[in-house]
Parts: C-alpha cells; structure tokens; sequence
C-alpha cells in the first residue's frame, strides 16, 4: 500500500551510506553509492516541495570538486612523476616557505583532489538524498519531547536549502510565463531573481511564526522548579559525560574508565535529564508516523552498508584507499560492492509513492 | 573525461616501471660523487631496517630526491606532499593516508651534511632543495615526542676523499649540523635502561672512549626515554632481529601486532642485512638492547660484533661520529643495511583489471536505472488515468 516511509528511517539509511562513503577515497566505490542514492530517490521520492532538490545537489557536488581541483591547480601540492602542465610559479617571500602558488601540475596531485572532492561531494549527496526523501514535517513529529523547541529550530534550518530551491524553481517558473528570454541570464539578477527569492524567504518566516503562535509553540507546563533544575543538571552532567567518554573512546591513551564506562553514563545521565525536562512540553501527536518492517528494512539496509565498508577497512583496505602515487585504477571488492548493492534495496524494499502523488500536498 | 582516464592509464604503464626490484638503475647504498643526494630510509618499528640509496644529481626537492632515488613514496590524499608510505609502508591497513598521518606515527624528515649530523628538517620535502651531496634521511616516528623523535639509524657517510662536503643551507634545519662533538651528543640519547643496567654497563665499558662518554650522558637523559615508552625499547629490538636467521617479532610500540607481521614477512630482515653491516657495529656497543640480545658477542668483540650493529640504538649517530670519520670511510657507509625493496609499494601492477572493469559496469548500471526510473514513473502517471495529455512542465505559457 503507497504510504510515506518514516523520516527516521530514511535518515538512517542516507548517514548509512554517508559514513560508508567517509570510509573510502575509491572514487569508484565513491560513485557507486552516489548512483545508488539517485537510484532510491528516483524511485522513491514524493513530489512535495522539499523533494525536487536532487538535482540542485548534485550540481553543488560538482561545484565542490571543481572547487577542490582548483584549489590544488593553484597552490602548492602538486608533486609527482607525471607532470602534466606547468604553471607560470609566484615568487614568495621566506617567511611563507612552505606555501607555492602556480608550478607545475602533475596528474598525482589532480587525482588526489578529485578522490577527496568526490568524497565530499558524495557525502552531501547521502544527506541531500535523505533531504529529499524524508519530510521535515514529519521528523519533528517524531524527536522526544524535552528536544521538542530545539527541533523545530533545527527542522527550520535544515529546511531552508529545500525551501530556497523550491523558490528559485517558482521565480524561474514565472519568469518564464512572463516570457523572459529562454537560456538567456536575467538582465537584472538582483531585481529579477535575488529579491523575490528573499522575499518569498521573508514572508514564509512570517507565515511560519504565526503559524507557531497560534499552536502556542513556547509554551510550557508549570514543572516544580526542583525537577527542572533536576533535569537541568543531570543533562549538563550526562552531556559532559558524553564528551569525555567519546573522547576516551577515540584517544587509546586515555585511562580506560573515561572510555566506554563514562560514555555509557552520559548517555543514562542525558536520558533522565531528558525525560525529566520533557514534562515542560506536554504534546500529543495527532496521527503518530508508523513503524513498520519496511522502516527497519530500510534503517538496516544503510547500516549494514556502513558496517561492511568498515569490514572491508580490515580485510582489504587496499581497496579503499587506493595510491596515487603511481596513479592505479581504483578497483571494487565484493564486500564493496555487496555493501552499495544493499543500500540499493530501500529503491524496492520502501513502499511505493506514486498514487501519493494524486493528493494534494 | 575520457581524457582523464586515458591519462590515467598511460600514467599507470609508467608507473609500473620502477617497480623492477634490484634494478641497475638504482643501485643500493649512498652516493659515490659529491653530486647526488644520498637518501636514508630507516623502518624503525616497520620492520626492514635501514636502507640508502642515491638519488642522482640534479635533485630538485626532498621529494624529486625520492624519484630520481627510484624509492616508492605515497603523499596524503589531501596533501600530496606531506610524505606518508615510504616503499608502501605503512600500509594502507594501518594508515589510509587521507589526512595528514598522526603525530604518534609518521615520517620524520632529516638532513645531514656528509660526515655530519643529522638534523630535523624546518622545511616539507617538497618545499626544499637539496643541497648536491648531501643526505636525506627519513626515519619513521611511532609514539614519539618532539624530543624523542629518531633520526635514521644510519651515520652520515664521510666526506668523499680530497672533496669537502656540502654544507647545508643554514636555514633549513635549526641545530647547527656542522660541529661533530661529543658535547651534541646528549641530545641523542639511545635508549638506554633502568631495567638493564647491568648489562648495558659491560658493554659500554668495552667500547671507545665516546661511548663512555655517552654513559654520562645517557644517564640524565634515558629515563625519560625508557619509562615513557618501554614498548619501543622492545620493538627496536624486534624490528631488527639480532641474529642472523631471526624472524622479526612484532613490534610491542603498535598497536595491532598482528596484522603487521604479513607486512614484514615478505621483505625480512634477513642474513643479509646482518652480514652486511658488520663494518658499521662501532656505533652501537652503546646500546643496551643490543647487548642484552646478544651479550656474548659484544662483550667479546669490542671491536665489531655483527650481531650488535644490526641493533643499531635509535639514535647513535652523534656517539660514533669522531670515531666513525676516520675507520668508517670506504665501505663502511657503502653498505646498506635494511633490505627493503624501496622501488616497490607492494601494492600490485595496478593496471586495468576485472575488478575495476566490474566497478565501472556497476556504477554505469545504477546511474542508468537511476535515470530511466523517473521517466517510467513519469509515463506510468500520465498514461492511463490521466485524461488530459501529458505537457512538459517547461513549456511556455500560451
């Protein structure tokens, strides 16, 4: 039956895929999972406004490893065997040794920018894809009350990249009923373009904050002051807790009570803090998001691509990090690959969007 | 883009080539005019021991010395100079060589003069040149500080007779690497033990009077050394077996021991290396781990005992450099004493194969459903429901 999958569970999926993607500099491996991501959202995307925005980034990932490659044309590290070209070089003082801008080019210092600018790129692709995908509306629906204001705070920010492109489609759009030269840049960008877009932004802020008033967002619960300051505390101390043993955790150095034992504590200390600051917000949720196996499937699927790339870093690292120096062709493993073709299956696994599409947004 | 991969794979035939091993055109051991730059790789806990090789004038920077050496290096993804496997190591399952390595294990960059010191280098190796005739050293750091970093455990080989050496450029590297005393001495401490002191103190007593002078020296500089890190007394001793035959143990100083053995087993430290560095053992009576390994014959052969110089301490170049300029010119230094294969990264050809064939196929055949699902989504909407005909959402207004 076509229903909307769970925001959550797409979000699980698309950081699967982006911790996968951080794991590697295989520009093949890199791809693959950028293809798998358009894969999915080709299949599964809605038409709601937030979904259209594949496109735009994929352009920004584009424009990233251009940036990237740039960068590295133009200033210093480009040492290596296979001299391509050879810039006109800068004389610089002493005191900057160590910095060269212009020299020569090689293809060693070239590919090692576009692996790392495709990595980047492919990273915001997983959570551009997950942005596309999984409704905004609906994942603040499903955060813990105590985390409820600061949610709609964060699902404010992180919509306003869908929002602004969905803007720029519509002025596009108008400008284009108006007849406005097709292909051709506007005469007056600022005029034509910029200002509608940041008054569009303006009067959605304002649509926004009355329709939050009127919800009576800011509003809380009278709460004992003692189980606030309570609550208060025990978040603080579970946070520093958190801190600490992550920081534990990642250094192997660290005297091993401040690693998993303090880590295990934060996360205790954070989720009675939370529930005890929750009691400010009491909210029901009108027609709470299911959790169905689809969801789990789905949720699973980007785990159990992240963990095999993680597999793969012990067994053949080689393939993941393949050397420039000499350039070689990047190769695949079958755990690789194993791990994109499973973050392929949400493309089937998800339920079907299309006969949502006939409702109105 | 199909420039791209045409470059790529020309680039891949050729740098195919220097993975010949033992080949003539770069032949072991440091440079014999007073032109080239001799570079000094020294594995340290990598296992392989130290090897030299020349890098044939003109050397344009610290990295061109590695090229023209015909030595296989890796820079980071994201900084390609920054130096990070020498010869493949460390390999790819302990260092990804995405950023820049950790400062508890990377590739420290020295310099000397010949018949100098050696001396830590101000500059990145690609942003300095080498002066002509003088040596490049690159000793791998594990766990170390700033202060207890090695420098390779190689002497500076003497001045070619009737040429000076080369100063370096003095701003390159900050200690003043032209006086050879035993006051400099101090600060190169090998590692020396509270925990053996019985035998360390033997073996000194039956070496020359720089050694001696190390005892002094060595006794308010060593603890520091030995209680931060015992894990490295040991693997020096293990990087570098003491006897001839003896398989590298894995380093204590790493964390994952297991996994390095693969990488040493096929490049051992083997006979070979130890037989060949027997003319250099007068630089490392000093050192404690060599004599405990191998008591009897250091406390013997005062003079050269081949199975102490193998346990070369981490740092005994400054000790030894008075008594090593006039015994050790000629062949002492021609020798190498790793046996390492520096022209390969163990890394495979690396030419077009299956498996990258495979990967292509499947990144076309995921972009191209990706392609084709929205234009069937799109046919399956319009088409039978729908009455009126699909129009193209770019379509001008009438």
């Amino acid at each position: 039956m076509p229903r909307a999958l769970h925001p959550v569970a797409w979000w699980v999926w698309a950081l699967g895929l982006a911790v996968a993607a951080s794991r590697t500099t295989n520009p093949l491996i890199l791809l693959l999972f950028v293809t798998v991501a358009g894969c999915v959202v080709a299949a599964r995307r809605t038409d709601a406004p937030w979904a259209r925005g594949f496109r735009v980034y994929l352009a920004l990932g584009l424009v990233i490893i251009a940036i990237r490659v740039g960068f590295r044309v133009l200033l210093d590290g480009q040492h290596g065997r296979h001299v391509l070209f050879t810039l006109p070089e800068l004389d610089l003082p002493d005191a900057v040794a160590g910095i060269r801008i212009g020299g020569p080019v090689s293809l060693e210092g070239l590919l090692a920018a576009l692996y790392d600018g495709i990595r980047i790129a492919t990273l915001l692709l997983c959570v551009g894809a997950a942005n596309v995908l999984a409704d905004p509306k609906r994942l603040l629906k499903s955060l813990p009350a105590a985390l409820y204001e600061l949610g709609v705070a964060v699902t404010i920010a992180l919509t306003t990249a869908p929002q602004i492109i969905e803007s720029g489609q519509r002025i596009h759009r108008a400008r284009r009923l108006r007849l406005a030269p097709e292909g051709r840049r506007p005469r007056r960008p600022v005029r034509g373009v910029l200002v509608p877009v940041l008054e569009d932004a303006l009067d959605r802020s304002l649509a926004l904050a009355a329709a939050m008033d009127s919800r009576g967002y800011g509003r809380v619960a009278s709460v004992p002051r003692r189980a606030l300051r309570t609550g208060r505390a025990l978040l603080i101390g579970g946070v520093c807790a958190v801190l600490v043993g992550t920081y534990g955790v990642l250094d192997g150095t660290a005297p091993a009570p401040l690693g998993a034992p303090a880590l295990v504590a934060g996360c205790v200390l954070g989720a009675a803090g939370m529930r005890l600051a929750g009691r400010r917000v009491p909210r029901t949720v009108y027609r709470p998001a299911p959790w169905r196996a689809a969801e789990t499937a789905v949720a699973a699927c980007g785990l159990a691509a992240a963990v095999l790339v993680v597999v793969a870093e012990h067994v053949d690292a080689d393939v993941l990090f393949p050397t420039v120096q000499p350039p070689r062709w990047p190769t695949v493993s079958a755990i690789v690959a194993m791990a994109a073709l499973i973050g392929l299956l949400p493309a089937w696994l998800a339920p079907p969007v299309d006969a949502l599409e006939a409702t109105p947004a | 883009m199909p420039a791209l991969v045409a470059a790529l794979g020309l680039a891949a035939g050729a740098g195919t080539r220097p993975a010949v091993a033992g080949s003539p055109d770069w032949p072991d051991g440091p440079c014999t005019d007073n032109e080239g730059v001799t570079v000094v790789v020294d594995f340290q806990e990598l296992g392989g021991g130290v090897n030299v090789r020349c890098a044939p004038a003109p050397v344009a920077s610290g990295l061109d010395a590695f090229d023209r050496a015909g030595i296989a290096w890796e820079g980071t993804r994201r900084f390609p100079g920054f130096v990070c496997r020498i010869a493949g190591l460390p390999g790819p399952d302990r260092e990804p060589c995405g950023n820049t390595p950790p400062a508890t294990a990377y590739w420290s960059y020295w310099m000397a003069p010949r018949g100098g010191q050696w001396c830590y280098s101000n500059f990145g190796a690609g942003n300095r040149t080498p002066p002509p005739g003088t040596i490049e050293g690159w000793s791998f750091a594990l766990d170390k500080t700033a202060e207890t970093v090695p420098s390779p455990r190689y002497e500076p080989p003497a001045p070619i007779p009737g040429q000076p050496p080369n100063p370096l450029n003095p701003a390159d590297c900050t200690t003043p690497a032209s006086s050879v005393t035993t006051t400099t001495s101090t600060t190169v401490s090998p590692i020396t033990t509270v925990a053996q002191p019985a035998t360390s103190t033997t073996t000194i007593r039956t070496t020359t009077t720089v050694a001696r002078s190390a005892t002094t020296s060595t006794t308010s500089r060593a603890p520091t050394t030995t209680v931060r890190s015992p894990g490295t007394v040991t693997s020096t001793v293990a990087a570098v077996p003491p006897a001839p035959g003896g398989e590298p143990a894995p380093p204590a100083g790493w964390p994952t021991t297991s996994t390095l053995a693969p990488g040493t087993t096929p490049r051992p430290t083997s006979t070979t290396s130890t037989s060949t560095t027997s003319s250099t053992s007068t630089t490392s009576p000093s050192d404690p781990d060599g004599s405990t390994t191998a008591p009897a014959t250091s406390g013997v052969s005062g003079r050269d005992g081949a199975s102490v110089s193998t346990v070369e301490p981490a740092t005994p170049t400054t000790l030894t450099m008075s008594t090593r300029v006039p015994a050790g010119a000629g062949p002492a230094t021609s020798s190498p004493l790793g046996s390492v294969d520096l022209s390969s990264d163990g890394r495979g050809s690396g030419g077009l194969g299956p498996a990258t064939l495979v990967g292509i196929v499947l990144v076309v055949v995921t972009a191209a459903t990706a392609g084709y699902l929205p234009r069937r989504r799109r046919a399956a909407a319009a088409a039978p429901l729908n009455p009126y005909p699909a129009e193209p959402p770019d379509a001008p207004a009438p």
